[in-house]
């Protein structure tokens, strides 16, 4: 039914989306921790930092992580000599890339679910004798865990349709790095490639239909377990 | 064993009381709003912490400025019942009943807890499902459950519309008397507070307005002067909140009792407790035919 490319390019994406959302999970909910529940000097500037990812185009993200992370760059030759990791032109720095993109909007919506936990809760739960991270894990965990919902398909969704900082920074590699948008995107340079497009395109929807159906269901399996 | 001596300056409003509450007392805290009654007892439960002062209870400093110690809530062993029940929303009534479970030295069972509070048939839901009174004594029972040393509660009628309050108050005298526990008791009605405590404060402006004994120390009074008799539980009202009790003497009506009808108890009936009325009056209180045989001035 798909041609040898195009599942390739689905599975890419699929991964890619999958190990997006979960390495942004963890430290977008340290993040979004940190920044609902503390004041430090500094916060600001981080906050600014932590969305610039949203405004600036993704073209120059990628632009930065290749310099910032390539084989020359400071991090990736630290990187490549001490643990011997390299990342620059493989699908786990298209992992890189989209997860450097989903992470504000991670961010944004677990904070906005921290802000909105009962803190009295929290008190509550202390006063039975529990400390802070078991009050994290049992309480406010639990409650926050329809925006953790939100965060991971806004990240899933945001990695799925990253094309800009993905092509800078690693490049259009068949097999490696050429996911669904990149796929479609050579197929659309392609003499007579139409109908290669059009059938990309129709993957992409399926894709994000079939991801957009599991969320809601989700979400209405929680609705019914938080009482909202 | 409470002890209390504290100091907290919020903005303009400034507390300063100090108080103690014996084992096995009720000690109601009354006053407006905005007198610093859930200040208080935020000080005592470590939520908030005294500008200067000190509380010791069980003869465990909790909070003492001078010498720096100040123990965290978690640790300090106090059972809060909030005005707003704060019942965890995600977890069942039995989980909620569990949250703080701790075995101590003084190991509070869970199905006594159940059994006494009544909520075996509320176990496998949700808060969501519970009624205001149903919400409270789950917020009672969980309190209660993590053995606290002393028990503070917060209005916990304040939400309950007054004909489901005889379904909490009864339980408020039987938690002392069952779990030998001092309990600091805030409220702003008369007549839940001359219902369930032995002491009172009142508190204005953040001070001690006035500290009187509600039944003139029903406990000392039961010890000094007083008379004992046999009675036996006729009957249960959980409208008025009261049990009747046939004795020698006549019917006696006393706060709802747990035992089934026709159990036999046993009767203190204090010295204070006894008010002479000119003639019969109507409602629940028991009167007794007597005659002054001699009077003593003290």
């Amino acid at each position: 039914m798909l041609t040898a490319a195009e599942t390739d390019a689905l599975m890419l994406s699929l991964r890619v989306g999958i190990w997006c959302v979960v390495g942004t999970l963890p430290p977008g909910i340290a993040m979004a921790w940190l920044l609902a529940r503390r004041e430090f000097y500094g916060k600001n500037l981080l906050n600014g930092v932590l969305h610039l990812p949203l405004v600036l185009p993704p073209v120059a993200i990628g632009y930065l992580m290749l310099m910032a992370l390539g084989r020359n760059g400071p991090l990736g030759a630290w990187l490549s000599d001490t643990l011997g990791i390299s990342v620059a032109f493989t699908w786990q720095g298209a992992v890189v890339a989209s997860a450097v993109m989903a992470f504000p909007l991670m961010v944004r919506s677990v904070r906005l679910s921290l802000e909105c936990v009962d803190r009295r809760l929290e008190a509550a739960a202390r006063t039975l004798g529990r400390g802070s991270f078991r009050i994290f894990m049992t309480i406010t965990l639990p409650l926050i865990v329809p925006g953790i919902l939100t965060g991971a398909i806004l990240a899933f969704a945001r990695s799925l349709g990253e094309f800009g900082a993905t092509i800078t920074f690693v490049s259009n590699i068949e097999g490696e790095t050429r996911t669904l948008p990149l796929a479609l995107y050579t197929m659309a340079q392609t003499p007579d490639g139409e109908s290669g497009s059009m059938r990309l395109a129709a993957i992409s929807v399926a894709l994000a239909m079939a991801a957009l159906f599991a969320s809601e269901i989700t979400a209405r399996k929680l609705q019914h377990r938080l009482g909202g | 064993m409470l002890h209390v001596d504290v100091r907290r300056r919020l903005g303009a409003f400034q507390l300063d009381v100090s108080f103690s509450v014996d084992a096995h007392a009720i000690l109601a805290v009354h006053g407006p709003s905005g007198s610093g009654k859930t200040t208080l007892i935020n000080l005592l439960a470590g939520l908030d912490r005294p500008d200067s002062g000190r509380i010791v209870v069980d003869g465990r400093v909790l909070f003492d400025s001078k010498s720096g110690v100040d123990v965290k809530p978690e640790k300090r062993r106090v059972g809060y019942v909030f005005q707003d029940c704060r019942l965890f929303p995600h977890m069942t009534v039995a989980s909620n009943l569990r949250y703080g479970r701790r075995r101590g030295e003084r190991d509070i069972d869970f199905e006594q807890v159940v059994s006494l509070l009544d909520l075996q048939a509320l176990l496998r839901r949700r808060p969501r499902f519970l009624s205001g009174g149903e919400k409270q004594r789950v917020a009672i029972g969980r309190a209660l459950l993590s053995s606290p040393r002393i028990l503070l509660m917060d209005e916990p009628l304040a939400s309950i519309d007054p004909g489901r309050k005889s379904e909490i108050l009864p339980f408020v005298r039987l938690l002392r008397d069952a779990f030998a526990l001092p309990i600091v008791y805030v409220s702003h009605a008369a007549d839940e507070i001359a219902q369930v405590a032995e002491r009172a404060i009142r508190i204005e402006n953040g001070r001690i307005a006035a500290a009187d004994p509600v039944r003139s120390s029903a406990d000392q009074a039961y010890t000094e002067t007083g008379m004992r008799l046999i009675a036996v539980i006729e009957a249960h009202d959980s409208v008025s909140g009261l049990s009747v009790l046939g004795s020698p003497l006549g019917q006696l009506y006393v706060p709802r009792r747990f035992e089934p009808p026709g159990t036999v108890l046993q009767v203190t009936l204090g010295a204070s407790a006894v008010e002479p009325v000119a003639e019969v009056v109507s409602g629940a209180i028991s009167v007794l035919p007597a005659r002054m045989i001699t009077g003593t001035r003290t």
